[in-house]
């Protein structure tokens, strides 16, 4: 029997039962369409993670800082004032809520330390400066700097990432958009803006520079919410407020780069103990996100295990509605049969049915799926979750259609597989005789 | 050569401790465009005898032979295309697809054997217009009277061209005008066709019509009354229709008396 024919036979057999068929496919479809919603949960998730990832760093950076004693929470003791203490500012990667901690400054010696460590491909000191205020024409709004390294990338609403320029660049929290008088992101692009400091001698004064991109806020780390500033805004600012000379500079970060194969081996630990030994603090990417993402991830496979079990219970709804209907066309086997259809045959138009239940309830999921994602992605982009931008909810990634679309069409042919047997066991003789 | 043969064929049937004898050492010789009738009250094991020589049944013993070659070894494959392509089946409650079109269930054989669609359509419209069911091709199978579901049913087991054909009571269900008409067809095709005709049938008058009566009484054959052409024995045709007559009035008879009581 030709493949087409089967094919015809198996669907005008559904379509002559279109009730069961149809109450046999909503089970699918219910689990399809859970089972599409929460993989593309877990895909916008996953995907508003890695977009703003960007903020936090590479996987093989590790920023340095050297603590104070006061920073320290574990001695109870009043702190020795140390000659080269930076004064109290805001210094992200150690502590990403933003409020201020004591840091010393990290010394060039130290830094040659570290370059000296095994494993560690490059460091990149960044000065300490402090900023007080952001303005363009009208009043100066409280700031503060974010200290971090240019390999950093800034999640970006609009505009470019800092360059090594001798050009002054920022990039500007979007946070200050309305305020400062910027109509959106876009309209404050290449525009200029005033940072306002205290100099070394606790004078203001003020420097302009170029908005050359807008930051979204992301998930936190440790430039959301802070302005950002290219290498030689920051040296512009770091001598206007420091006395030493050049070669005595201390640095309030600095950012290390291991080499990339190690991350996630012990050579790499191996790095982080040795940047201790030295009585520095590190943090690294996995520190900052903690088990957010494993979090996540195990969250989005409890769903996918309700709507797996949902398509398991829906699979015994295909085991039932084919038996019935091998029972009901038994004489049709043994017809069928005796006139020279193969087992073969039998079991393939029965299993055959089964996928077509299976297919007809997986596409009618994942449509029904995505357009409910779709909708519920507004609401909730415009509602609940309106504070985190760029933040979609529901991704829908072909491959994981594709792979639902797989999963229960799968399913549905292992759950034919009994009853497309016992069609094809019986016995013409018998089954011609069946009333 | 005969073209159906069985040798020594015992069937039996379990069915938990039980064993029923349907046939106990049964040998018959078909000859290529015989009509043979298989009569014998039911439960006699003339059905069990044509399933078998059929191929829709394994003997529990003995073997079934097709020209000559005997078909134990055959796999399920081989046994099913020999069912497609060399045989035809009627039975008495035709067994059609009621919701198919009178074409559609002509041409199953055809589908099941992997012929093309035009194709089927095209020899299954010319057979039925060869049977006078021209103007039916179309019509759904449970739109037709009994007698035109039979001609189908007959269609059905001639549109794969078969050397044999195996019906079942094919009368069974008939009135006996319309059973005259399927009784003439398929002597139409024995006689003009070389198609060789397998019956199994309880009516005698009809068994009579055949070339040779092979009758079955529990599980064994108790009579091969062969090659007696009841049309040109008028003596033995008057003898049997009395016979007939007397019979059927003495049951008749029977029966009044059975219900005055």
């Amino acid at each position: 029997m030709r493949p087409l024919s089967i094919f015809k036979r198996s669907q005008r057999n559904l379509r002559r039962n279109a009730v069961r068929t149809g109450l046999t496919a909503s089970a699918i479809l219910v689990g399809a369409l859970t089972l599409t919603l929460t993989s593309a949960l877990g895909a916008g998730v996953n995907k508003y993670i890695d977009d703003t990832l960007a903020s936090f760093g590479a996987e093989n950076v590790i920023f340095v800082t050297n603590p104070t004693a006061s920073g320290d929470n574990s001695d109870s003791d009043p702190a020795i004032f140390e000659e080269d203490q930076i004064e109290a500012q805001v210094v992200g990667p150690p502590n990403p809520g933003g409020s201020a901690t004591l840091v010393q400054a990290i010394s060039q010696d130290t830094i040659a330390e570290i370059e000296r460590i095994e494993g560690v491909d490059a460091v990149e000191p960044s000065l300490g400066v402090t900023i007080e205020y952001l303005m363009t024409d009208g009043a100066q709004y409280v700031a503060d700097n974010a200290q971090t390294s240019l390999e950093i990338e800034s999640v970006l609403l609009e505009g470019t990432q800092l360059s090594d320029d001798s050009e002054f660049q920022v990039i500007l929290p979007y946070e200050y958009l309305d305020v400062l008088g910027f109509r959106d992101a876009s309209d404050a692009v290449d525009e200029s803006i005033t940072i306002g400091f205290y100099d070394y001698a606790d004078f203001i004064a003020e420097v302009d520079a170029k908005i050359v991109g807008v930051a979204d806020q992301g998930l936190g780390g440790p430039v959301a919410g802070n302005l950002v500033m290219n290498p030689s805004l920051i040296q512009e600012i770091y001598e206007s407020q420091s006395l030493d000379a050049p070669a005595e500079e201390g640095f309030s970060l600095v950012t290390v780069f291991v080499d990339e194969s190690l991350v996630g081996t012990d050579d790499f630990i191996a790095v982080i103990d040795e940047l201790e030994q030295l009585d520095l603090t590190a943090v690294t990417l996995e520190d900052q996100l903690g088990d957010f993402t494993a979090i996540v991830d195990a969250i989005i496979w409890i769903l996918n295990g309700f709507a797996l079990v949902v398509l398991f219970a829906s699979g015994f709804g295909i085991v039932n509605t084919l038996y019935m209907s091998v029972q009901e066309r038994t004489r049709e086997i043994g017809l069928m049969k005796s006139i020279g259809a193969t087992p073969r045959v039998i079991f393939s138009l029965f299993s055959l049915e089964a996928a077509l239940i299976g297919l007809i309830g997986s596409i009618s999921g994942v449509l029904l799926g995505i357009i409910l994602g779709s909708r519920l992605s507004n609401v909730l982009q415009e509602g609940l979750l309106s504070d985190l931008t760029g933040f979609d909810p529901f991704v829908f990634e072909p491959q994981a259609i594709a792979s639902v679309l797989v999963v229960v069409v799968g399913l549905a042919l292992l759950a034919g597989i009994l009853p497309a047997r016992s069609a094809s066991k019986k016995d013409p003789i018998t089954a011609l005789r069946y009333e | 050569m005969a073209q159906l043969s069985s040798s020594a064929v015992t069937k039996v049937y379990k069915s938990g401790d039980e064993q029923f004898l349907a046939l106990d050492n049964v040998s018959v010789e078909i000859e290529r465009g015989e009509a043979v009738a298989i009569t014998g009250k039911s439960g006699s094991g003339k059905s069990t005898l044509m399933h078998l020589l059929a191929l829709l049944d394994n003997p529990t013993s003995g073997e079934i032979s097709i020209n000559g070659v005997p078909t134990k070894s055959f796999s399920e494959q081989k046994l099913s295309k020999v069912r497609n392509e060399t045989f035809g089946f009627v039975f008495q409650q035709f067994f059609l697809n009621a919701n198919e079109t009178v074409l559609e269930n002509t041409v199953l054989p055809l589908e099941v054997g992997g012929m093309s669609q035009s194709e089927r359509n095209r020899l299954g419209t010319e057979l039925l217009e060869e049977l006078g069911l021209g103007d039916k091709v179309q019509n759904k199978a449970v739109d037709l009277s009994g007698g035109q579901k039979q001609r189908v049913a007959i269609a059905r087991a001639l549109i794969n061209s078969p050397q044999v054909i195996f019906a079942d009571e094919p009368t069974g269900n008939l009135d006996s005008k319309t059973g005259q008409q399927v009784e003439e067809l398929l002597f139409d095709l024995n006689k003009n066709h070389g198609i060789t005709l397998v019956c199994v049938t309880h009516d005698r008058d009809f068994a009579a019509k055949f070339d040779r009566i092979i009758e079955v009484s529990d599980g064994r054959i108790v009579g091969q009354d062969s090659a007696v052409e009841p049309e040109k024995d008028l003596s033995a045709l008057i003898e049997r229709s009395v016979r007939n007559a007397v019979s059927k009035a003495v049951e008749e008879a029977l029966s009044r008396n059975g219900e005055n009581k």
